[in-house]
């Protein structure tokens, strides 16, 4: 899966920006696979969710921020040429920002 | 118009019903009179009267103390007019005068009946024809006298007529103002039983507005008089309802059959190299199919009021800011979804209200001044709101906006019809949308609904 000079290689679950390996821990890197897999649409908060956590884990309200704001540093940081908008009150949006 | 006064039927009916009943009864009342007149049962004996009146003022005493009558002229006619004019006069010392024919049943009567007033004398109807009398005590110039007389000669007017009102006064008119009285009581409860049905009728006919289909006034409870009348009014009904659906098949068929072509074209234009303008063309033709998605959009609105159900409008908003969002973010905006509540239910089609605030959401990002939030909220009881941080709608334009084909900005891709829409949906939804000023000066369109049980 490609957007910008992102690239996300879903067997072996790495990404990289422009043929550079971006370090992401298993979370983060969850949270960039839901919303790859809708790029250009709206990802509801709850399937983000569902999609990082195991019903196992416990959730804190504001984990599933955190990681994101993490996401959209290392992004920006890389020069991806992608944004992370977020929806309040629904979900997240991955675009490609040129 | 000319203010015509409808005439009231109990007030028309009681009229004549009364009427009819006195004329009735004052005819029956005068054959009466005149069959027992004529067969000389009843008023013959009043010539007797008449005969006394002309005595009483004809006797007096002589110098012996013995009863004399003088002729006088009442008398005389008296004794003129009656065929057998007959009478005896006695009074209570044994002094006694009498003139003509005295009938032997009557000769001696009079001395046996000291103590009685006055009397008629006479026959049982059925007995052979006999002579009638008449006794009677009265005062005269000889005193108290006893007189006894028989019938003939004419009755006087007076005296007929004094009869005949005395028969009106004491029979006729008691009965017709009791009937009068009765058909006065009788005559508004009978016309408002009868026509309690109609009342229904007219209820159902009120309901009757341009949305609902196959409205019909009941005719159980309507009495078979005005059973023609409601027939004919449910006739035209289904006319109006058969013209109606023929006008609506035909609408959706047009806006349906307007948006092949244009997407033909789209497909064509879109496949073409146009050079620079390309961009100008293919926004036009945007536009026309908006146009005709619009078109086709509220006559399905009109069709759906039976399919209705109860749906959460939180997740309503949740999913169309969802599906919206990409376009709010590619024009620069950023979009929020906010409840009060985590479900609100009203009754309604999912699709005609996803619809409405779809048209919502777009005319934020259109005429939001692309920058700032777009505010998508659910308050309580059951309203969905849109704000924006654009310039706003002028309180003048507020009401105008919602009219068809009416255009705020000039130009742009809208067809006019967007918010006409949203107001055609909420009102089939029994709700209601109104146009304020959001907390930066930008719109804030609400559309207000009737919160529902959650049922299904």
């Amino acid at each position: 899966m490609r957007l910008g000079r992102l690239s996300f290689d879903v067997g072996n679950r790495e990404a990289s920006v422009g043929g550079q390996p971006l370090d992401l821990p298993r979370r983060e890197l969850l949270v960039l696979e839901a919303l790859l897999r809708r790029m250009g649409r709206t990802v509801a908060r709850s399937s983000l969710e569902e999609a990082v956590y195991s019903i196992d884990d416990e959730i804190q309200s504001n984990a599933l921020d955190t990681h994101i704001s993490r996401l959209r540093r290392k992004l920006s940081e890389a020069q991806a040429d992608v944004e992370i908008h977020s929806i309040r009150g629904v979900g997240y949006l991955l675009k490609h920002s040129p | 118009m000319t203010d015509v006064q409808p005439h009231s039927l109990r007030w028309r009916l009681v009229r004549r019903l009364a009427g009819l009943q006195a004329a009735m009864l004052a005819v029956f009342a005068l054959l009466a009179v005149a069959a027992l007149w004529g067969g000389g049962f009843l008023i013959s004996l009043e010539s007797e009267d008449d005969t006394i009146d002309a005595l009483r003022n004809a006797i007096f005493r002589d110098a012996n103390g013995e009863i004399v009558v003088h002729d006088t002229p009442a008398l005389a006619r008296r004794r003129d007019e009656a065929g057998n004019f007959w009478f005896v006069i006695r009074d209570r010392q044994g002094h006694s005068v009498s003139q003509g024919r005295v009938p032997l049943e009557y000769a001696k009567i009079g001395d046996a009946l000291d103590g009685i007033g006055q009397a008629r004398l006479g026959w049982n109807i059925g007995d052979g024809p006999r002579p009638t009398a008449r006794l009677k005590w009265i005062d005269t110039a000889a005193g108290q006298v006893q007189i006894l007389t028989g019938p003939g000669g004419t009755v006087s007017w007076r005296r007929i007529g004094l009869a005949i009102s005395t028969l009106f006064l004491s029979v006729v008119l008691p009965v017709v103002a009791l009937m009068t009285l009765a058909t006065l009581i009788a005559t508004p409860i009978v016309v408002r039983r009868t026509l309690a049905g109609l009342g229904l009728a007219a209820a159902q006919a009120e309901k009757i507005d341009v949305d609902g289909r196959g409205a019909r006034l009941p005719l159980e409870a309507v009495p078979s008089e005005i059973v023609p009348l409601v027939s004919a009014v449910n006739d035209a009904l289904r006319r109006l309802d058969e013209g109606y659906e023929r006008h609506q098949r035909f609408l959706v068929d047009a806006a349906h059959e307007l948006r092949t072509p244009i997407a033909i074209l789209q497909t064509r234009l879109e496949s073409l190299s146009l050079g620079p303008d390309a961009g100008r063309v293919l926004e036009d033709v945007a536009r026309l199919s908006t146009l005709a998605d619009q078109l086709l959009d509220l006559q399905r609105v009109n069709q759906q009021v039976d399919r209705f159900s109860s749906v959460d409008i939180v997740a309503i908003g949740r999913k169309v800011a969802a599906d919206l969002a990409p376009l709010a973010i590619a024009a620069d905006y950023e979009i929020s979804f906010e409840s009060a509540l985590e479900q609100v239910y009203v009754r309604g089609d999912q699709g005609s209200l996803e619809r409405a605030l779809t048209n919502l959401i777009q005319n934020a990002i259109q005429y939001g001044g692309r920058k700032g939030v777009i505010a998508v909220r659910v308050d309580q009881p059951a309203t969905i709101s849109v704000t924006d941080d654009g310039p706003g709608i002028p309180s003048t334009d507020r009401e105008r906006v919602f009219e068809p084909f009416y255009r705020l900005h000039g130009r742009g891709r809208g067809a006019g019809l967007g918010l006409n829409l949203v107001q055609e949906i909420v009102r089939r939804h029994d709700g209601e949308v109104a146009i304020s000023e959001g907390p930066t000066g930008g719109a804030c369109v609400r559309m207000m609904f009737k919160p529902a049980q959650r049922t299904s």
